[in-house]
C-alpha cells in the first residue's frame, strides 16, 4: 500500500511507539491485577463487616471512621464496595468467559462447515443482535428469577452472537489460505486443522474483543442488578447498592456515589487494558 | 423498487411467527403467571379457586400451543387482545406509549449526530495533538460510565441541586433534557471514536493524496470527498442505534419515569402480561425489518455500486 509512505513512520519512531505500548500494557495489567487481588481477598481487607447493621449509625456522611460513609442500615460503604468488587468483577469475568467460548465454538463450527446450518444459525444470531439486548436480558432474567448467576446466564443468552459473528468471519478469511489447503491435502483431520491451524490464527481479535467486552458486560450486569434482577439483597453488589441508594439521592448522595465511582473506575481500567491489548495484538485497527 | 420493498416486507411474516412463538414459549416456562402477578400485587390472600376461575376466563388453563394459536387467530383478524392486567385493549395501550419513545429517540439521535460528527472529524484532523487527546479522553470517560449512574448524577446536580429540570415524568420540554443527555453521553462517546477512525482511514487513501497533489484545498477534500465516503459507516451505526432506541431504553425510561415502550415492556415482563409482551415483540420485529430495509436503500444512494437486488 502506498499509504504507508504517508504515515511517515520511521523505524525509530515505530519502535518508540511499540515500547510505549508495552509500558502501558505492563501498567494496566498491574492495576487490573491489583483490582483482582482486592476482589479475591475482599473478606480479609474490609475494615468492618459489610453485612452487620447498625441502625444508630445510619446514613453517616463520609468521615474518618467511615471513609465512604454508611448506608441506611448503618453498614460501612467502603466495606460494601470492597465486598461488592468480588461479586461484580468475578461475575463479569465468568460472563465474558462463557460468551467468548460459546460464541467462538459456534462461529468456528459455522464458518468451517458452511451450508444450510450456517445460514440458519447466522439468521438467528442476526435477530439476537437486532433486539435491544437489555430488554431481552430482562425477559430472560425475569423468567429465571433473581440471583446474580441467573443474570449472568440471561446476559450470556443474548451476547454470544457477537463472538459467533466475529469468529465466523475470521474463519472465513483464513479458511481458503494455502496452508489450510496444504494441511487438508496431506490428510489432516478437520479437528486437527481447526485446533492447530485455524484457532491460533484467529484467537487475537477474539481475545481483544473479549477484553474490551469486560467493561460493557460489567455495566450491563450492574444494570440488571440495578433493576432488581441481579444480585439479591443483602449481597453487596455495586448495581444493587446503587438501586438501594436511589431514594436517598437528595439527602445522602454518597450512598450511590461510592458504588457508582467503583463501577466507573473498574470499567475504565478494563477498557484501558482492552485498548492496549488491541494495540499489541492488532496494530492495524485504529478505532 | 416497489417490488424490492414488497419482497423485503414479506420477510416480516416468518420473522414475526418465529419470534412471537419464541417469546410465548419463554414466558410460559416462567414460574408464576399473570394471574399470580395480578392478585399478589393487589394484596390480600385470594383462594386458589378464584385464581383458577380467572385463568379459565383468560384462557391460561389451556395448553401452550392452543393459547398461541388463539392469539395468532386474533392477530390475523385484527384483534391483539386485551391486557391481562389493566383489561385495556393492547393495541391502543401500546400505540399510546409510542410517541414518548419516538420523541426521545429523535432528540438523542439528533444530539448524538450534532456532537459526534464534528468532534470525530476534529479529532481526526488534529490527530495526536492536544485537541485529539482531549476529545478521545472525554469519549473514553463517557464509554466507561454506566447509563444509570450518569442519569442519577444528572438528576442530583441538575434536578435536585440546581433545580433546572424536573426529576421525572413528562411535563413539557424540560423533561426530555436529562434523559436525552444521558443517552447522548453514551452514544456520542461511542460514535466520536468511530467517526474519528473512519475519517482517519479515508484521509489515508490514495485519492486524498491525489487531490492534495493537484492543489485541492484541504477543506474541500474534507467536506466533499472524505465526509461523503465516511457517511456509509456513520449511517450503518446510526441505523443500529435508532433500531435499538425505538425499542425503548428500559433502564433510562424507568429511572426518569419516561412513559415509553421500554418501560411498558419491562412492566409487562414483570407481570407476565403475555398479549402486551407480544405486541412489543411484533414492534421489535417491525423495526428490525424496516430499519434494515431503509439502511440498504440508503447504502444504494450513498454508494451506487452497492446493488439492492443482491441484498434481497
Amino acid at each position: 500500500m502506498t499509504s504507508i509512505a504517508k504515515e511517515t513512520i520511521t523505524a525509530r519512531r515505530a519502535k518508540t511507539h511499540r515500547d510505549h505500548t508495552k509500558i502501558k500494557l505492563y501498567i494496566f495489567s498491574a492495576l487490573v491485577l491489583i483490582l483482582l487481588l482486592i476482589a479475591a481477598f475482599a473478606a480479609q481487607l474490609v475494615p468492618y463487616d459489610p453485612y452487620v447493621q447498625d441502625l444508630g449509625n445510619a446514613l453517616q456522611a463520609p468521615d474518618a471512621t467511615h471513609l465512604l460513609g454508611t448506608d441506611r442500615y448503618g453498614r460501612d460503604l467502603l466495606s460494601r464496595v470492597i465486598m461488592g468488587a468480588q461479586s461484580t468483577i468475578f461475575s463479569s469475568l465468568i460472563l465474558v468467559g462463557i460468551i467468548s467460548v460459546v460464541g467462538t465454538v459456534v462461529g468456528v463450527f459455522c464458518g468451517y462447515k458452511g451450508g444450510k446450518i450456517d445460514s440458519l444459525i447466522m439468521r438467528i444470531s442476526d435477530i439476537f443482535l437486532a433486539f435491544p439486548g437489555m430488554v431481552f436480558a430482562i425477559a430472560v432474567a425475569g423468567v429465571l428469577g433473581g440471583g446474580i448467576m441467573n443474570a449472568v446466564l440471561a446476559l450470556a443468552c443474548i451476547s454470544w452472537p457477537k463472538f459467533a459473528r466475529l469468529a465466523r468471519s475470521q474463519v472465513l478469511s483464513v479458511k481458503n489460505m494455502p496452508y489450510i489447503s496444504a494441511s487438508k491435502l496431506s490428510g489432516s483431520r478437520p479437528a486437527k486443522i481447526v485446533f492447530k491451524h485455524i484457532l491460533p490464527n484467529i484467537i487475537g481479535p477474539i481475545l481483544v474483543t473479549a477484553t474490551l467486552d469486560i467493561g460493557t458486560m460489567m455495566m450491563e450486569l450492574a444494570g440488571l442488578s440495578f433493576l432488581g434482577l441481579g444480585a439479591m439483597p443483602p449481597i453487596a453488589e455495586w448495581g444493587s447498592m446503587m438501586s438501594n441508594g436511589r431514594s436517598m439521592l437528595q439527602t445522602s448522595p454518597w450512598v450511590i456515589l461510592a458504588p457508582g465511582c467503583a463501577i466507573f473506575i473498574t470499567v475504565m481500567l478494563f477498557n484501558l487494558l482492552g485498548d492496549t491489548v488491541r494495540d499489541v495484538l492488532d496494530p492495524k485497527s485504529k478505532i | 423498487m416497489q417490488k424490492y420493498i414488497g419482497k423485503r416486507l414479506i420477510q416480516l411474516i416468518p420473522i414475526i411467527l418465529g419470534i412471537t412463538l419464541l417469546s410465548f414459549a419463554l414466558m410460559n416456562s416462567a414460574a408464576g403467571d399473570a394471574v399470580d402477578a395480578l392478585y399478589d400485587n393487589s394484596g390480600g390472600a385470594v383462594s386458589e379457586q378464584v385464581k383458577a376461575e380467572k385463568r379459565a376466563e383468560l384462557g391460561l388453563d389451556q395448553p401452550f400451543l392452543v393459547q398461541y394459536t388463539n392469539w395468532l387467530v386474533g392477530v390475523a383478524t385484527g384483534d391483539m387482545g386485551t391486557s391481562y392486567i389493566s383489561n385495556k385493549p393492547v393495541f391502543e395501550t401500546f400505540i399510546s406509549k409510542l410517541p414518548a419513545t419516538i420523541y426521545l429517540t429523535l432528540t438523542s439521535i439528533l444530539a448524538t449526530v450534532l456532537i459526534s460528527i464534528p468532534f470525530g472529524i476534529l479529532a481526526a484532523v488534529k490527530k495526536n495533538r492536544v485537541t485529539d487527546y482531549l476529545i478521545r479522553g472525554m469519549s473514553f470517560i463517557g464509554n466507561s460510565l454506566p447509563g444509570f449512574f450518569v442519569s442519577l448524577l444528572l438528576i442530583y446536580f441538575f434536578a435536585l441541586k440546581l433545580k433546572l429540570f424536573p426529576v421525572m415524568g413528562n411535563q413539557g420540554w424540560q423533561s426530555i433534557c436529562l434523559p436525552t443527555l444521558t443517552l447522548t453521553i453514551a452514544m456520542a462517546s461511542k460514535y466520536t471514536r468511530q467517526v474519528r477512525a473512519t475519517v482517519l482511514e479515508e484521509l489515508n487513501k490514495d485519492y486524498v493524496m491525489g487531490a492534495r497533489a493537484r492543489g485541492v484545498r484541504e477543506s474541500v477534500i474534507l467536506w466533499s470527498s472524505v465526509l461523503k465516503s465516511a457517511m456509509l459507516t456513520i449511517v450503518t451505526l446510526l441505523a443500529l442505534s435508532i433500531g435499538s432506541l425505538l425499542g425503548g431504553t428500559a433502564i433510562i425510561e424507568s429511572i426518569f419515569m419516561w412513559d415509553g415502550v421500554g418501560k411498558l415492556a419491562v412492566d409487562s415482563i414483570m407481570t407476565r402480561d403475555y398479549p402486551m409482551i407480544q405486541a412489543y415483540v411484533i414492534w421489535m420485529a417491525l423495526i428490525y425489518v424496516v430499519v434494515n430495509l431503509i439502511t440498504d436503500i440508503l447504502y444504494h444512494y450513498l454508494d451506487p455500486r452497492i446493488r439492492l437486488e443482491e441484498e434481497g
